[in-house]
């Protein structure tokens, strides 16, 4: 008997994005609609196993770069029950660029809104735990390009297609804003969590059962959030709370920290203060993930 | 060298003032969220505006150069008819700091007679829009901004070139052809002379410049989807990023779409077999004989009908209005039987026909006189 994933497979075809079905030509390196990359489609094709959408999805600057590039290089060095092989040089940029940014004492450049020049991340990943190779693409999607879309839908459609595959979804929240009292994080969340409603739509009696972490991110600086992460979700972000019971069947909370502490360079000639990286000290990172790949 | 950097100021008059939306693009932190985003717009843009606005918007590290002078300007059609028009430059450092500069977009939306008050010339919109931003570009975040006035407008031409080198006809040829022709189209001038993207895009005829995206300054990104991308810089990236789509790359280095077209066939003869053959016929034409601001004129009258038929009218209008001053009689005679009731399809028929009906009466009246003269030679001779 074929297996669902088998049956899938035969809509697999070289030329055809596997975001958003538009057909390319052969020689092209990206699709030419929603710029995802080509060879994510090829390579799904030579591995015979459709593979599963994980999109990490936050507000601009909350630190989905960081926490996306660290994850990738938590599992290429076999952190935790995972095993993970990039599939293609460009997925390796990604963490590439976190990792020596942050080795030098500096967060990674800012994503640029246009698609073409998002990261994507196509990794193999064993769970030795479960027994089970799993085929993740990862795209590193811009916080405007997200607001933009979630403020007025199909404004890039690249994202409406991945939200609307993706198996799974890391929404982060910053954590260290909301536990000094902006309402902001909460907001976004909300309207955030609204959209993937209004994508996935499902009828009003039922939940949507995609799996959602809810990552609180920068929780270094408040690091009582740690402790009870769904606590700390239900005074500091009630918005993103109520509509997560109503609405979503599968969410789990999560905090995260990536860097250890944090210094400041002072310009006195430009009176700017520019936050540096001192140390990097990883904490929480996996543990969205490893739940995301347990629910798939 | 940063090409769009020569933007030429357009003056603004209490008299004649234009009143456009506006919108500020920029990445500032604000109680509503951080980020690129519009930070501030007038109330009249649509959402459909807004949309299309954000996703032509340059954002972090899109202007093609790092210094803090760089600027970019972007042109786009919208779909509600407007023309939207973005100055870009950098705005201090960005906020984050994340290293690299701000980018700022002051986009304006020009209806139809507005745009025609620019000649549709992105660049002079942005020339007034950078005259009345100064030096230091607003990074308030505000709900609602009044309506902003652009002045009366300016159909400047740019810098006349006299005499073209051969390649250099040779390029503003090729994107003549290929924008007429519908293609996406990017266009490398680094190693030409100064402002030839300006000069490329007034070659255009201006009803197609009212339909036509462009870029200039901004890092190319086929996400945008521009019809006409001017690669002044960084000319190896924007190469790669184009490998492999539809986009036409016009090089004066490779060789040239349609260069190989002669540029003085026998009248009436084109050895282009394009539809549009005695339209390029012209320009080429008047590009070998230094004659590039005649031929803006002519592309700025161009306000309707740029079909293959239309164009062909006019240049077949155009040529003979220059035959007529030394046409002989029966020619003469013909020509003015020909466009003695003709309806012109657009500003430039009608300009030229005026011109050829004069140029004729005054050929005719001399070529009378001259019969007269001669006559009366005869008659002396008798």
């Amino acid at each position: 008997m074929e297996t669902t994933a088998t049956l899938n497979m035969k809509k697999l075809e070289p030329d055809v994005c596997l975001i958003c079905g538009t057909r390319n030509p052969d020689s092209a390196v990206q699709c030419g609609v929603c710029f995802a990359p080509m060879a994510v489609v090829r390579d799904a094709i030579a591995q015979e196993r459709e593979p599963e959408i994980v999109s990490v999805i936050g507000e601009s600057n909350v630190g989905k770069t960081v926490y996306l590039g660290v994850l990738l290089d938590m599992l290429a060095q076999r952190a935790g029950d995972f095993k993970a092989i990039p599939k293609g040089a460009y997925s390796v940029d990604l963490q590439q660029t976190v990792i020596s940014h942050l080795a030098h004492r500096m967060f990674p450049p800012k994503t640029p809104m246009e698609a073409n020049q998002w990261y994507w991340a196509y990794y193999q990943v064993l769970h030795r735990q479960l027994e089970r190779w799993i085929d993740l693409v990862m795209p590193d999607m811009a916080g405007e390009s997200l607001a933009a879309e979630v403020a007025n839908p199909h404004t890039f459609r690249v994202i409406h297609n991945l939200l609307n595959k993706s198996s799974g979804m890391l929404l982060l929240c910053d954590a260290a804003q909301a536990a000094d009292g902006a309402t902001q994080p909460d907001f976004f969340g909300m309207k955030m969590l609204s959209y993937i409603d209004s994508v996935m739509a499902v009828g009003r009696d039922k939940r949507i059962t995609t799996p959602i972490a809810i990552v609180l991110c920068k929780a270094d600086h408040c690091p009582e959030c740690f402790d009870d992460p769904e606590a700390f979700v239900e005074a500091n972000f009630n918005r993103v709370w109520n509509l997560c019971e109503n609405r979503f069947e599968n969410v789990a909370f999560f905090a995260a920290s990536v860097v250890g502490s944090l210094g400041y360079a002072y310009d006195q000639k430009n009176q700017e203060a520019t936050p540096v990286p001192l140390h990097t000290a990883l904490c929480g990172i996996l543990e969205p993930f490893e739940w995301i790949v347990q629910q798939l | 060298m940063d090409r769009s950097a020569t933007l030429t100021p357009v003056g603004t008059s209490a008299e004649n003032t234009q009143l456009v939306d506006h919108a500020i693009f920029t990445s500032v932190r604000s109680h509503m969220g951080e980020g690129y985003r519009i930070i501030a717009a007038s109330g009249g843009i649509r959402p459909e505006e807004r949309m299309e606005l954000t996703r032509q918007a340059p954002s972090h590290g899109a202007l093609l150069s790092s210094e803090p002078d760089a600027v970019g300007v972007i042109g786009f059609p919208v779909p509600t008819g407007r023309y939207g028009v973005g100055y870009v430059r950098h705005a201090g450092k960005e906020h984050t700091s994340r290293g690299g500069l701000r980018v700022h977009t002051h986009f304006v939306f020009l209806n139809h007679e507005q745009f025609g008050r620019f000649a549709c010339d992105p660049w002079l919109v942005a020339g007034a829009i950078a005259a009345i931003d100064g030096d230091e570009p607003s990074l308030k975040s505000e709900s609602t901004l009044p309506t902003l006035d652009l002045g009366e407008g300016s159909t400047q031409l740019p810098a006349e070139k006299a005499m073209l080198p051969s390649i250099e006809a040779a390029w503003y040829s090729s994107i003549i052809r290929e924008s007429i022709g519908g293609a996406k189209l990017i266009a490398n001038g680094s190693a030409l002379s100064e402002n030839c993207e300006h000069l490329a895009w007034r070659l255009m005829p201006r009803v197609l410049r009212e339909k036509r995206s462009m870029a200039i300054g901004i890092l190319y990104s086929p996400a945008r989807g521009v019809d006409v991308y001017f690669a002044a810089d960084r000319v190896d990236e924007t190469r790669r990023a184009a490998a492999a789509t539809d986009v036409k790359w016009i090089d004066p280095s490779e060789s040239l779409p349609g260069s190989q077209a002669s540029v003085s066939p026998p009248h009436g003869a084109h050895a282009d077999s394009s539809p549009y053959a005695a339209w390029f016929h012209l320009v080429d034409q008047a590009l070998a004989e230094g004659r590039s601001a005649e031929l803006v004129r002519l592309c700025d009258a161009i306000n309707a009908d740029a079909t293959a038929d239309g164009l062909t009218t006019t240049a077949r209008l155009y040529d003979h209005l220059n035959r007529i001053h030394a046409a002989g009689r029966d020619e003469a005679e013909r020509l003015t039987a020909r466009y003695a009731g003709c309806a012109a399809s657009c500003g430039a028929q009608k300009m030229l026909l005026e011109r050829f009906h004069k140029a004729a009466e005054i050929r005719l009246a001399e070529l009378d006189a001259e019969s007269q003269g001669s006559s009366g030679g005869i008659n002396r001779f008798q």
